[in-house]
């Protein structure tokens, strides 16, 4: 069933209900409120009775109150009968005149007799046809002290029940009439507000609909202020973030598939040279023509294995199997595989670590890949006469972790870039790129970028020529999955610091 | 001798790229970046410009728009030389003003062969 089906149904349901509610409630109400009412009559008509007959009494003129009775009978159809009797219990005045001046005998008449005050009888009338139950009223009249007479009214029940449920009928009608009214009216704006319901509701969907069929630019238009309006708008936020995901999943392939093809494309012209060259140009330049092929390729397979390395790191499957390590000696290995190059570049490349250093526990060749990537990273932003350092130091603060610092005097990271660094994909072009938009001072842009020309030669020839581009994203996730912490601290144009701890002692690895 | 500016972030295929040329009888000049390609532009006066897209800084695509937007320069023959196999990037680059289209990775005699008559087209329309 249809939401607005549902709702017109209910809201339909639940108006019948109350007014069906309304509806009793009121005529039980309404009943007993007449049922009073007419009892109260009744006392009145007796009361005004009995002070006409008080006054005939004094005066003396019976004939005023025998017309009163008359009255009374005929104005009330309620009355059965109506009469005044005497302190000798003669009818002094009565609805029938035939019964004039006779003596009351029947029960009810004497207990009405010796009555001292207001007295409420009902019997069985046996005397008239068809069987009439009576309602008697009765009231004792006094003059001064001394009792002089009696009030009756005799009043029929099946009367009194036809007038009240005439009068009761009536109401009903009239409570009918409305009571229809209502429940239109009621379904009519149960099923407008349905429908101004689920109308957005429909938008709602469609657009879902359209962002699942992956059309993110859908953009649903519920401009209201409730749960309808935030839905729609939690909806766009989620294409506008789907759309962003998307973006960086085809900038990442993109980025990838560049950084692929490159070098193979490279690879490949190289050897399309050496091919139309024949053995004459092979002689040449064939033998330096291999090595930069073979360069290539080892960026080739660097390149991969950080690839499937970050993959392993997104998929939370890279593990660490530490270990204590004695980490003068592992830097010390590390940075003689740079050292050829660095002096190459005469770069100062310095490992100052204490000998005292206590051990750290770590994975030995997770902490060698972050320290290949950021000694190789120093040497290639920092140009010629400039300086790459490794120092250590126990911290005072938190003695259960060392702080290393990996230092250069090169290029230096923007400010605002200090914490994208660490990002997948974010190049040391970028940083190139970044500070070639930023619309920063030219001075400083000037003094930055003849910084980064001269590094630039540097770095196609230190190994991996180009950055993959995830190396400071392996870093932070071996540090990270060390329970360590891993930063930069940069000034432009001055040098780079990263500093990040690993753990001392044995089981204090967060896991 | 014909002056050829040729611009790559790639330091081996600028090498490789060189060597061809000037196997082939041109002068050859380098530049390593979009922005420094600009500056020898203006400052060395090429013949004709070997021009990569994708680079840091200034990509091939502004490199090419900013000198077809500049009344000297606008004539400069320039050939993209790039990874890019796609045919929008091949229209693009043709329409940005690019002489030729030529996908890495190429083929040493067809990249000379493709020079020369690029710079034979320029020069017969001058």
């Amino acid at each position: 069933m249809r939401l607005k089906t549902k709702f017109s149904l209910f809201a339909g349901l639940l108006v019948t209900i109350v007014l069906a509610a309304t509806f009793i409630l009121f005529m039980t109400f309404e009943k007993q409120h007449l049922i009073k009412q007419t009892r109260e009559n009744q006392i009145a008509l007796v009361k005004s009775l009995a002070s006409v007959g008080r006054e005939a009494l004094l005066r003396n003129y019976d004939l005023f109150l025998i017309d009163y009775i008359k009255t009374i009978k005929e104005g009330n159809r309620t009355v059965s009968y109506a009469l005044f009797i005497d302190d000798e219990n003669r009818i002094l005045a009565h609805s029938n005149p035939q019964m004039l001046r006779q003596i009351v005998k029947d029960p009810i008449g004497i207990k009405a007799q010796v009555s001292q005050d207001l007295l409420i009888q009902a019997y069985q009338a046996v005397s008239e046809e068809p069987h009439q139950e009576i309602i008697d009223v009765a009231l004792p009249v006094f003059l001064g002290k001394e009792r002089k007479g009696t009030a009756r009214i005799g009043f029929s029940k099946t009367v009194l029940e036809e007038v009240i449920r005439e009068a009761l009928d009536k109401t009903q009608r009239r409570i009918l009439v409305v009571a229809l009214g209502v429940l239109i009216f009621g379904l009519l704006g149960a099923f407008i507000l349905a429908a101004t319901m689920t109308r957005p509701i429909k938008v709602l969907v469609r657009g879902a609909d359209l962002i699942g069929q992956g059309k993110l630019d859908t953009k649903i238009k519920v401009e209201r202020r409730d749960e309808l309006g935030w839905l729609a708008g939690e909806f766009n936020n989620m294409a506008e973030r789907l759309k962003e995901l998307d973006q960086m999943k085809k900038d990442f392939l993109s980025g990838v598939t560049h950084d692929l093809r490159s070098p193979l494309a490279a690879i490949e012209s190289y050897v399309n040279e050496m091919l139309e060259g024949g053995i004459e140009q092979f002689a040449k330049t064939g033998i330096q023509d291999l090595t930069t092929i073979k360069n290539k390729a080892i960026h080739l397979s660097h390149f991969i294995d950080e690839l499937l390395d970050s993959a392993r790191i997104e998929a939370g499957k890279m593990e660490i199997e530490p270990e204590l390590i004695d980490l003068p000696s592992l830097v010390t290995e590390v940075a003689a595989n740079f050292m050829p190059k660095a002096e190459e570049e005469k770069i100062d490349l310095r490992i100052e670590l204490p000998i005292d250093l206590p051990k750290v526990f770590a994975d030995g060749d997770r902490i060698r890949q972050v320290f290949a990537n950021l000694i190789s990273n120093g040497i290639k932003f920092t140009p010629s006469g400039g300086t790459v350092s490794v120092t250590a130091e126990e911290m005072m603060e938190n003695p259960e972790f060392l702080l290393i610092k990996v230092s250069d005097t090169g290029v230096g990271i923007p400010p605002e870039d200090l914490d994208s660094i660490f990002d997948k994909f974010h190049q040391g072009k970028d940083v190139f790129e970044y500070i070639y938009r930023s619309g920063r001072a030219p001075e400083e842009i000037r003094k930055v970028l003849e910084k980064f020309r001269q590094v630039k030669q540097v770095r196609e020839k230190v190994i991996g020529t180009k950055g993959t581009g995830f190396g400071l994203f392996i870093v932070k996730s071996i540090v990270e999955l060390h329970g360590g912490k891993v930063w930069a601290e940069s000034k432009l144009g001055e040098g780079t610091t990263f500093v990040f701890t690993l753990p001392v002692k044995i089981g204090k690895i967060k896991k | 001798m014909k002056k050829i500016l040729v611009v790559d972030d790639e330091k081996d295929l600028l090498d490789l790229v060189k060597r061809i040329l000037t196997r082939g009888g041109f002068e050859v000049i380098t530049a390593s970046d979009g922005e420094e390609g600009l500056a020898k532009v203006y400052s060395e006066a090429p013949n004709l410009m070997i021009l990569d897209i994708n680079m840091p800084g200034m990509n091939g695509w502004e490199v090419c728009g900013k000198i077809r937007g500049d009344p000297l320069y606008k004539h400069l023959p320039i050939i993209m030389l790039t990874v890019r196999k796609k045919k929008e990037d091949q229209l693009k680059g043709l329409d940005l003003g690019g002489d030729e289209y030529i996908t890495k990775p190429f083929y040493p005699k067809e990249l000379l062969a493709r020079v020369k008559t690029v710079l034979q087209r320029s020069s017969g329309k001058m």
